[in-house]
């Protein structure tokens, strides 16, 4: 569980998350949404010590992330950075590093740490590539590679910054599917989402953030009926007859 | 065959070529040995003609050759590593320029104190380091700012060097060689401290390779993993300024094998982890900055050549060949 209390984050005179108190549960999917450059990756990033809040608190499982060491947090928050590089290793390589927060020195992994790599690997179905370079991927496999890390680290919270970036229809379902998966295993699962009509189906909360302020935070149904959406994006939202939610852009 | 046995076995390759180059290094120049002659002039208790050259002349200098690419090829793993950038190396950044105005500065100054070399060798190195590091963070911190901060760092600090030899003209010759990079007149003297502090260096790094690979995986990533991100990143800054500046100290201006080495190791063993990177790296800087030095001694004997222009001449050719060869490997 994420617990956070009048969070506000700067980044130098500018004000990128302002004021926010929100409770990210376990067992559930919180989809945050918001225009582009509202601090919805800020607010992430705080979430799991990676930016230094100015006012505020963060609690991780009920301790203050303050308290916590870097690799304590490590073993408890897991991000999926919005960029990543393609450094020149393997998808082995780079899923056994999800290991890293659970081995000590001489930091020799063991063969559990490569059966867990392993079966992340499998989950994403990345595992018959598991030797070839991380250049060589496509960018879905290459998305589902870090996933498998992010899987391996084996965490309580995962936060996801627009995971299904560079992935095909297929593989967002089964990123979708393997979501849920991990929330009835009894993780707190907290991903930036942009597609609307998906957040609203498949998540069981919504914060909907504009300008660095967290407008909304509730069940889509809640969401919907409190008309956030529309004030953050400047959209309207309908619900077709047959399908599901749509937009319509005034 | 499992890509971990493939690069076990290039290592070996690389181990073999090492011991190769070095056993040549040892047989030739103005006196021709062959095995058994350097094995008794090195073990007859009464010293041949032969034994002292063995000893006085080629072993520092091979030594020299060793630890110099040794030290230089890891500081460029760890500077390309830490700024996320392949462009990076010790000579580019201006870390090779930081030692030599420090090592410029002693040879003015401080003639007599010889071992002070390696330490203010070590000093402008990190100086530099931290000042080209600091520009190019408050200017933005991208891949092109860094290199460009380096070049401009380099050119105020190669412009220092040059200041010191109009005032001190005393060390003119000294400062022609040194900023050709060579390692003739090379004692044991010198080698003592210097082999020590890369030979420390390559060991921490080797110890901490987990941490440099996580490091590579970028910043995000590597704090998500639980990496103190600023404290290692300045850790192997500081190991990077000691490797080169030890090595710039004797060795003189060799700029191009901190760039050039990395990548032909990395050409070489696709996909390997930081440790074998690092590893390798040590021999194939050692290999290769002692082919060249035995070229630059020989080839035009009795004259010698510079052992930087050698690199050129062999270097060049053979990364624009590696170059060629992982572009047909990705066409294919």
């Amino acid at each position: 569980m994420i617990k956070i209390e009048c969070l506000s984050c700067f980044y130098g005179r500018y004000h990128a998350v302002k004021n926010i108190s929100a409770t990210f549960n376990d067992g559930e999917i919180t989809a945050v949404i918001g225009p582009n450059g509202c601090g919805k990756s800020t607010l992430l990033s705080a979430c799991c010590g990676q930016i230094v809040s100015t006012s505020g608190e963060i609690l991780i499982n009920n301790t203050l992330i303050t308290e916590m060491s870097r690799t304590e947090i490590a073993q408890n928050v897991a991000l999926l950075p919005q960029f990543r590089l393609v450094p020149d290793i393997t998808v082995e390589t780079l899923v056994l590093h999800g290991r890293f927060p659970w081995i000590g020195y001489p930091r020799i992994y063991s063969n559990e740490d490569r059966e867990i790599a392993k079966q992340a690997m499998k989950r994403l179905g990345i595992h018959e590539k598991s030797n070839l370079l991380l250049s060589l991927l496509s960018g879905g496999e290459r998305q589902r590679a870090y996933i498998a890390m992010l899987l391996t680290q084996n965490t309580q919270n995962i936060i996801l910054d627009e995971p299904a970036t560079y992935l095909d229809i297929v593989h967002q379902l089964e990123l979708e599917k393997i979501l849920v998966e991990l929330k009835k295993e009894g993780k707190c699962i907290v991903t930036v989402m942009h597609n609307i009509g998906n957040a609203i189906e498949f998540a069981d909360k919504i914060a909907v953030m504009t300008n660095g302020r967290l407008l909304a935070l509730g069940t889509p149904q809640e969401i919907i009926k409190s008309n956030a959406i529309e004030q953050a994006f400047n959209v309207s939202i309908k619900k077709r007859e047959q399908y599901d939610f749509f937009l319509n852009t005034y | 065959m499992k890509t971990k046995y493939k690069h076990l076995l290039f290592v070996l390759f690389l181990l073999l070529m090492l011991i190769i180059s070095i056993i040549l290094a040892f047989s030739v120049g103005s006196v021709k040995m062959n095995i058994s002659e350097i094995i008794n002039g090195f073990t007859s208790k009464n010293q041949s003609v032969e034994g002292r050259i063995l000893y006085y002349a080629r072993l520092p200098r091979i030594l020299a050759a060793i630890i110099a690419g040794a030290g230089l090829a890891v500081s460029g793993v760890l500077i390309q590593t830490v700024l996320s950038n392949p462009l990076a190396s010790p000579g580019i950044i201006g870390v090779n320029s930081g030692a030599g105005l420090a090592v410029t500065f002693c040879m003015a100054l401080f003639p007599e104190y010889v071992l002070a070399i390696p330490v203010a060798a070590f000093i402008g190195a990190f100086i530099t380091v931290i000042t080209v590091c600091s520009i190019a963070k408050n200017a933005g911190a991208s891949k092109l700012t860094i290199i460009l901060s380096g070049i401009a760092v380099s050119s105020l600090l190669n412009a220092g060097i040059s200041t010191f030899a109009t005032f001190y003209p005393e060390i003119m010759s000294g400062l022609r060689d040194f900023q050709n990079g060579g390692l003739s007149g090379v004692t044991f003297e010198i080698l003592k401290p210097t082999g020590l502090m890369v030979f420390v260096g390559i060991i921490i790094v080797l110890f901490l390779s987990e941490e440099l690979d996580i490091l590579g995986l970028g910043e995000k990533n590597a704090l998500s993993l639980g990496l103190n991100v600023s404290f290692y990143r300045f850790l192997f800054l500081i190991i990077a300024a000691v490797l080169a500046g030890a090595a710039v100290s004797f060795a003189g201006l060799i700029g191009f094998i901190g760039l050039i080495v990395p990548h032909m190791t990395k050409f070489l063993l696709k996909g390997c982890s930081k440790r074998i990177w690092i590893f390798s790296s040590v021999m194939t800087g050692s290999t290769f900055l002692l082919i060249c030095d035995t070229v630059a001694r020989t080839a035009f004997s009795p004259y010698e050549i510079p052992v930087g222009i050698i690199i050129a001449y062999i270097g060049v050719p053979f990364f624009i060949w590696l170059v060629f060869r992982e572009r047909r490997r990705r066409h294919d």
